[in-house]
């Protein structure tokens, strides 16, 4: 199809008129006019006309309506192989959509010419036609913020494009089939799986087998229960027949009738061990009696043998006593006489103590004295200054003319008599000169005769003559500032109460002397007193009291102190010589004492001794027949002892093993009572065994396990389905994308090898790489690598789309479908050098084809050459 | 004549865990409902007891509700006298759930515990009660004990015999037990009623499994029923009839379809008639080589006709696919992408080199790309 001209009526700026584009020729057409031209009207114009329904009322339709609003028109007339047509619709206020042949006959009308002409763009607005379009600033391979519907449009029509070129290319993609069959199975495949092959949160399949899991963990906790019932049940069934041993009968008369043997076997070993004890505590009773015999019989020979030596001992201790009390005597006179030189001793030394202490009560009485002396000296020094420094401070309270207002005093006299040389030598002079007793006054007072200044206008009294005005004019004085400058003087003078400066002068001078003395005598204080006046004076109340206290060591004789501690120190060792001889002495006289009081109690315990062995002893004839009888009674009882032991052994020889006997007494009542704390435990044990079984029984944990197994076996069943078809699905789409990449690659051959020729006028040794999904190029390849799509500048990408549709549109025309390239204000983005490429890639196109280029950028454009149709725009009538 | 039933394996209380609620409702319902059949059964046949050959529990501890129920029901046939014998799903290792049975049972409700005979009329019921799940011994030894000379002599067993496959290949899968199998002439029985086989089988003339009364798989798809029972007198030959007791099928079939086979036609000839399908479980074994599409038909016709069943499942996964050309061109004629994609999946699952899971996920996908291309170009 080829465009040879263009009309449109009534349409946006051109209401009511008509505008015309004629003259399209083959290859390429430039209609450039400036901004505001209406290119744009043309381009939507041509887009309704191929692409908008007739009867359409769509807000891109009315978008075409003039303000004034009324019928919009457009019209084209085309050439086809089979002659020349002319396209015609009308919208909104008139519908009607037409198509007329060369000779004007309509041969379509509405419907049939919306169906006529939608077969000649392929198939209606997602044909191919629809990828020749290029608008103004439209760079990206798809429009930008193109609904994902109009992307799939485009998708499609872009499919379509080379389903008509390459005739059985949906054959080998499988086309729309296959997409759709893919997106099937990919669907079906993410309801069950992710990407990774996992189950899906929330689908089946993971349903299944949380549902597993679930019934998993349901079962074994059940299946826990069940083996704690089957291990009850079995405990009870051991507890059980345990029980019935131990109450079965019989079981109980066997233990109680051992139990009754093993205590008779006791209670007889019992007995005949009563026996041996009696025979042994006869046995014992004669040893007794065989013992007291003997004891009797030695007594008799110890009273002998103790009699004997009292007698010997009670000698030996009154010689013994007799030599320590002439020791004793002897030691005591001696002592005595040790006693008196100590304390002849003593009464010397205290002597000689009571003179020492005197002499250093007397030194130190005197050392007191002298330091309260000076102390109060100085206090004396101190006071005298204090008084005269308090003296002169008050002198110098009264002296109130300080440097500072000395100055100010100077100052403002200075600046007074400033005022008043400059006042001086102001004004005018007059001489008055008095001859009779008239006289001049001036503000009522006379005036002496002399000179008089004149500083100001001032008028005076010419006493009968009248007035007279003396005026200085410009010699006229300021008196007011001579009047300040002298009041600030006085009040300079009466602050500080003087008279004059003079006076001041003096004052200040004399102020500066008497802070000098202060100065001296505050430095004077100071020397006498560093600590303050007051540590003086505490100094000195306490060298007071210290005196106070020594005064009682006044005294008019000064002794010698060297002498005075000779002589105490003489003393002093007669005193301890004379202790150390007493002390001596004393030892030996006690030691004396002791041993006579202690051979004085031996001698008196050996006469008691004596006394009490003789009266023991007694008669000595009569002793001898008492131990004879003794000798015979011992005798006796050793006889006696002997057979009462031998009684004793005989008995014990047939005594049956009581130990033995209590063992097997213990060991039979033991069993019995195990026996019993047994069925006892038993009975409990069997009823807690009971209970829990009844308990687990009345859950019905084994039917519930059973069943939960079964539902367990059911999800897993489930799940491995799920498995298995995700499985399935997994490898069939992987198999339908492998083969539909497989025929891709062969589906992009073509474009590839149309746009090649095109990306080399741009780009030397440049390729475009293909997305297999969005079937756009996703990148360019130079030099070696290989840059996104949106990394690319701006002109570039706007130049690879367009070369793009160039390409595609090259493979149209092949098949012998030529469809003319519109282009609208494109190329926005491109240089110099680029835009000039991009001409020759449109004229290397238009070879084949018809290109139009609608553009405001009349001077860049120039460079395409290519033909400039007529424009006419004409008022309709 | 003395006239008694003879079954086995009620197994009250088991929870069919792997079916749906419904179906699982239904299955528990029919399964409580056999006690009434079984009374009037004897009542139909004139038999005054009922001897229950062990496992009438599902569990050793069912739930109380359970026990409840079943003896209520032996209650309400007051006019039969049910002997329970524990088997091995209910030994006595399931003390409680005898003691509460002796507590709660009614009088019509005997229960053979141990070995000692009971006395019904003329005969002594000889029992050999489980012990414990796997006893591991013949407990039917001792039902040599002696009765009263002309007494019937009536034993009651649980057990595989030790030589099922002599039985013939009805048996051939049979527990592989200690009873001897000549246990009656041994010990002078008049019959021995076995329990713990599902199906019926004849031992010898006086030797009976009786099987269970209401099946609960496939592994013994026959009509659940129970043995009358008919003895003449002491020595004299029994009289043995199944009767009826079961409400659900279970049917399981296997076919071996070929490419060349209309299966549609074939699996719905072989399918039960319609007014027992609602009472019926019912499986398919598919094996066979198969086209996709007949596969898909297959499954299909199946699909649809699974509402008329209690249940019904079938496993495909024995089944070759065939790599069918009419099949390929269904889904894509023209040889392009789709066409290859299908045929490297035929190819996959028909692939000897690759494990049989693998070529079944290969098939898997293969029927799924046809129902996709089916569905798009629906």
């Amino acid at each position: 199809m080829k465009l040879r001209s263009i009309s449109l009526s009534n349409m946006r700026k051109f209401a009511g008129q008509t505008a015309t584009i004629s003259g399209i020729s083959d290859g390429v057409n430039v209609v450039a006019q400036a901004n505001e031209f209406g290119k744009s009207t043309f381009f939507d114009a041509l887009h309704a006309l191929f692409f908008l329904k007739y009867g359409s009322s769509t807000r891109e339709v009315k978008a075409l309506q003039p303000r004034a609003g009324g019928a919009v028109r457009v019209s084209a007339e085309i050439e086809l192989p089979k002659g020349r047509f002319t396209l015609e619709k009308s919208f909104l206020a008139q519908k009607r959509a037409l198509v007329k042949d060369a000779k004007g006959t309509i041969i379509a009308l509405d419907d049939e010419a919306e169906n006529w002409i939608a077969q000649l763009m392929g198939s209606g607005l997602e044909g191919p036609a629809g990828l020749l379009w290029v608008r103004q600033g439209i760079t990206a391979l798809e429009p930008a913020g193109s609904s994902k519907t109009e992307k799939d449009s485009l998708l499609g029509a872009r499919r379509n494009l080379l389903s008509s070129v390459a005739g059985e290319i949906d054959m080998i993609t499988g086309g729309r089939r296959m997409d759709r069959v893919i997106e099937a199975a990919t669907h079906a495949l993410a309801r069950l799986a992710t990407a990774t092959g996992k189950p899906v949160v929330k689908g089946p399949w993971k349903e299944a087998e949380l549902e597993a899991e679930a019934h998993a963990l349901r079962h074994e906790e059940l299946d826990r229960a069940c083996r704690d019932l089957t291990t009850a049940l079995a405990q009870r069934r051991e507890v059980t027949t345990r029980l019935a041993q131990l109450e079965a009968p019989g079981a109980q008369e066997t233990l109680t009738l051992a139990l009754e043997q093993a205590q008779a076997a006791y209670d007889a070993a019992q007995a005949h061990a009563d026996k041996v004890a009696q025979a042994e505590a006869q046995a014992k009773l004669r040893q007794l009696e065989l013992d007291g015999a003997q004891a009797k019989l030695d007594g008799l020979i110890a009273t002998a043998q103790t009699f004997n030596a009292a007698r010997t001992a009670l000698d030996l201790a009154t010689k013994v006593h007799s030599d320590a009390k002439g020791r004793a005597d002897t030691a005591h006179s001696a002592m005595d006489k040790a006693q008196a030189d100590l304390t002849e001793a003593g009464t010397a030394l205290k002597a000689a103590a009571d003179a020492k202490e005197a002499a250093q009560q007397q030194a130190l009485h005197r050392n007191a004295a002298e330091k309260h002396d000076q102390l109060a000296d100085l206090v004396t020094q101190i006071d005298e200054k204090r008084c005269a420094l308090e003296a002169v401070h008050s002198t110098f309270k009264g002296l109130k003319v300080t440097p500072e207002a000395l100055i100010l005093i100077e100052q403002t006299q200075a600046a007074h008599a400033r005022a008043k040389h400059e006042a001086n030598a102001g004004g005018v002079t007059i001489e008055l000169s008095y001859e009779g007793a008239g006289r001049v006054a001036a503000s009522g007072v006379p005036l002496e005769s002399g000179p008089h200044t004149i500083a100001q206008r001032q008028v005076f009294d010419l006493e009968g003559i009248g007035r007279m005005t003396v005026d200085p004019g410009a010699a006229a004085v300021d008196m007011a500032a001579v009047e300040q400058a002298f009041l600030r003087a006085a009040a300079a003078l009466g602050a500080v109460d003087m008279p004059d400066v003079g006076a001041a002068r003096a004052a200040a001078t004399q102020r500066l002397e008497v802070a000098s003395e202060i100065a001296l005598l505050t430095r004077l204080i100071e020397t006498l007193a560093p600590q303050g006046i007051e540590a003086v004076q505490v100094e000195l109340d306490q060298a007071q009291a210290a005196l106070a206290v020594l005064q009682g060591g006044a005294a008019s004789v000064v002794e010698d102190m060297t002498v005075l501690a000779t002589n105490f120190e003489v003393a002093q060792e007669a005193e301890q010589a004379a202790r150390r001889a007493y002390d001596s002495l004393r030892d030996t006289r006690d030691a004396a004492r002791t041993r006579l009081a202690q051979t004085q109690a031996e001698r008196g315990a050996g006469q008691n001794a004596f006394d009490t062995a003789a009266a023991a002893y007694g008669d000595p004839t009569t002793f001898a027949q008492r131990q004879a009888n003794a000798a015979r009674a011992h005798s006796s009882a050793q006889v006696t002892a002997q057979d009462a032991h031998a009684t004793v052994a005989e008995i014990r020889r047939a005594a049956p093993d009581l130990i033995t006997a209590q063992a097997d007494l213990t060991r039979a009542k033991t069993v019995a009572e195990n026996a019993r704390e047994e069925r006892n435990e038993l009975r409990t044990r069997s009823a807690d065994l009971s209970a829990t079984i009844r308990a687990r029984a009345e859950d019905g944990v084994e039917e519930k396990r059973d069943e939960v197994a079964g539902l367990l076996q059911a999800a897993q069943e489930r799940a491995a389905r799920f498995a298995h078809e995700a499985a399935g699905l997994s490898l069939l789409v992987e198999a339908l994308r492998a083969k539909r990449g497989a025929a891709q690659e062969a589906y992009f051959g073509p474009v590839q090898e149309e746009l090649a020729p095109l990306l080399a006028l741009l780009h030397e040794d440049a390729a475009l790489s293909f997305d297999p999904t969005s079937m756009l190029p996703q990148g360019l390849a130079r030099g070696g690598a290989e840059e996104q799509m949106e990394m690319l500048s701006g002109g570039t990408q706007e130049q690879i789309a367009i070369l793009t549709r160039l390409a595609f549109a090259r493979l149209f025309a092949r098949q012998g479908k030529p469809m003319p390239i519109i282009l609208d204000d494109a190329l926005v983005y491109s240089d110099d050098t680029r835009i000039m490429a991009m001409f020759t890639a449109l004229h290397r196109v238009a070879a084949d084809q018809q290109v139009i280029v609608f553009s405001c950028r009349q001077m860049a454009f120039a460079g395409l050459g290519g033909v400039c149709p007529q424009v006419d725009v004409v008022q309709d009538r | 004549m003395f006239r008694f039933i003879h079954t086995s394996d009620l197994h009250l209380g088991k929870p069919f865990g792997r079916h749906s609620e419904d179906v699982r409702g239904r299955l528990r319902q029919a399964r409580h409902g056999v006690l009434d059949r079984l009374a009037n059964a004897a009542r139909e046949t004139g038999a005054g007891i009922v001897l229950l050959a062990g496992d009438t529990f599902e569990q050793e501890t069912p739930a109380p509700a359970i026990t409840r129920q079943a003896l209520n029901a032996m209650r309400q046939a007051e006019d039969i006298i049910w002997v329970l014998m524990p088997g091995n799903h209910d030994s006595l290792v399931a003390s409680e759930l005898w003691q509460t049975i002796a507590r709660d049972k009614p009088d019509n409700v005997v229960l053979a515990l141990d070995g000692e005979p009971i006395v019904l009329g003329a005969a002594y019921i000889l029992p050999a009660p489980c012990t414990t799940r796997n006893p591991g011994r013949d407990l039917t030894v001792d039902m040599a004990r002696a009765t009263p000379e002309g007494a019937l002599r009536i034993g009651l067993g649980h057990g595989g015999i030790h030589d099922f496959a002599s039985l013939g290949s009805v048996a051939a899968e049979g527990p592989s037990g200690t009873i001897a199998p000549d246990r009656a002439a041994l010990a002078g029985l008049d019959y021995l009623g076995l329990g713990d086989w599902h199906g019926q089988i004849r031992v010898s003339a006086n030797t009976w499994y009786s099987g269970t009364p209401e099946p609960d798989s496939f592994k013994h798809a026959h009509a659940g029923t129970a043995l009358a029972v008919s003895l003449a007198g002491a020595g004299a030959a029994p009289d043995v009839n199944p009767v009826r007791t079961g409400t659900i099928h279970w049917q399981r079939l296997a076919f071996d379809l070929m490419p060349q086979d209309d299966v549609t036609e074939l699996v719905a000839g072989r399918m039960p008639p319609l007014d027992l399908r609602r009472d019926t479980f019912f499986h398919m074994d598919v094996q066979g080589r198969l086209g996709v599409q007949q596969v898909q038909q297959l499954r299909l016709g199946l699909e649809r006709a699974a509402p008329d069943f209690l249940n019904l499942t079938y496993d495909l996964g024995a089944v070759r696919l065939e790599h069918n050309t009419s099949d390929l061109d269904a889904i894509d004629p023209s040889g392009g992408a789709l066409r290859q994609a299908a045929e490297a999946l035929a190819l996959r699952a028909q692939d000897a080199d690759l494990s049989a899971a693998d070529r079944q996920i290969a098939a898997s996908a293969l029927s799924q790309l046809f129902s996709f291309v089916a569905e798009q170009d629906a």
